[in-house]
């Protein structure tokens, strides 16, 4: 089975979960394979993986995150 | 495997995605791994987003504490929707939970309006209703359109969904999403797909609502 990955600036490597677009911008919710409780967010911009600004944007990513995974279990 | 707590798994999360130094070249790449891994992972990253989402939702609701935070969908009757308090004019948005709690009470107060109040809790779903009316039932209500039928979806039972969907002219909630075009990839019936479509006429409900409240 593959899976998609990402290398980090930690330089771990993370698991793609699950990807998507929040006021255009793209989120992805990432899983380190060889621990699997280290879970990270991070939004793409021009080309590169950043962290995400503030609290305030976390917790609205999570909020959608949650929503988005609740859904799909729905369907 | 180290053993968290909910609230460290949360805090770990919140620490390991805030900052913007955090950067690096987005390259991906594609590996091979056991079937063993993959499912553990799946598996491990499924229980994990239910636990933070356990974990924020109790902050989230512990700031409103108006009402309990896991039974505020059935048990929650005060209609009166107000604006959340950090709303300013230049977000102009709001949350996904802001938004299902709002469909809720909308749902909630045209029922209420037309005293159809008579519901049981689902046995499988104590969070929601199942509501003893028929489709006939809901075409008496003149309110009642299309913008409801998502605040139906997250309060009530599939039967009362489909009720409501046949009363607007569609069989069921499947053919309301398909006849609207939300559908994934393999045309299947996407209620993600449905969600990401309305959030803008959604926000735009609770933001008139919200103006007509300041107005008063």
């Amino acid at each position: 089975m593959d899976l998609e990955f990402v290398m980090l600036e930690n330089g771990k490597k993370y698991c793609i979960i699950k990807e998507f677009i929040y006021n255009n911008v793209k989120y992805l919710y990432l899983t380190n394979i060889e621990d699997i409780n280290d879970f990270t967010i991070r939004k793409e911009i021009n080309d590169e993986f950043v962290g995400l600004d503030n609290e305030e944007e976390f917790n609205k990513i999570v909020d959608i995150l949650i929503n988005k995974i609740a859904n799909t279990s729905t369907e | 495997m180290k053993e968290q707590t909910y609230q460290e798994m949360y805090e770990n999360l919140k620490k390991s995605s805030i900052g913007r130094h955090k950067r690096c070249k987005a390259k991906r790449f594609k590996q091979r791994v056991t079937l063993k891994v993959a499912i553990s992972t799946i598996l491990a990253t499924l229980c994990a987003t239910c636990l933070i989402g356990c974990k924020n939702n109790n902050n989230h609701y512990s700031k409103n504490n108006n009402y309990n935070n896991t039974t505020y969908v059935t048990e929650y009757t005060n209609t009166n929707f107000e604006a959340p308090n950090n709303y300013s004019p230049s977000s102009n948005s709001y949350s996904p939970s802001e938004i299902s709690r709002y469909q809720t009470l909308r749902v909630n107060e045209l029922m209420t309006s037309y005293n159809m109040t008579d519901y049981q809790k689902d046995p499988d779903n104590n969070r929601k209703r199942i509501y003893n009316y028929t489709s006939e039932d809901y075409k008496q209500m003149k309110e009642l359109d299309e913008t409801y039928i998502y605040g139906y979806y997250l309060l009530a039972d599939s039967k009362t969904v489909d009720n409501v969907c046949d009363a607007l002219g569609y069989s069921n909630l499947y053919t309301y999403l398909t006849v609207n075009s939300y559908v994934d990839s393999q045309g299947s019936p996407s209620v993600e797909k449905w969600y990401d479509a309305n959030t803008i006429v959604m926000q735009n409900i609770m933001l008139e609502q919200a103006e007509k409240g300041k107005s008063k």
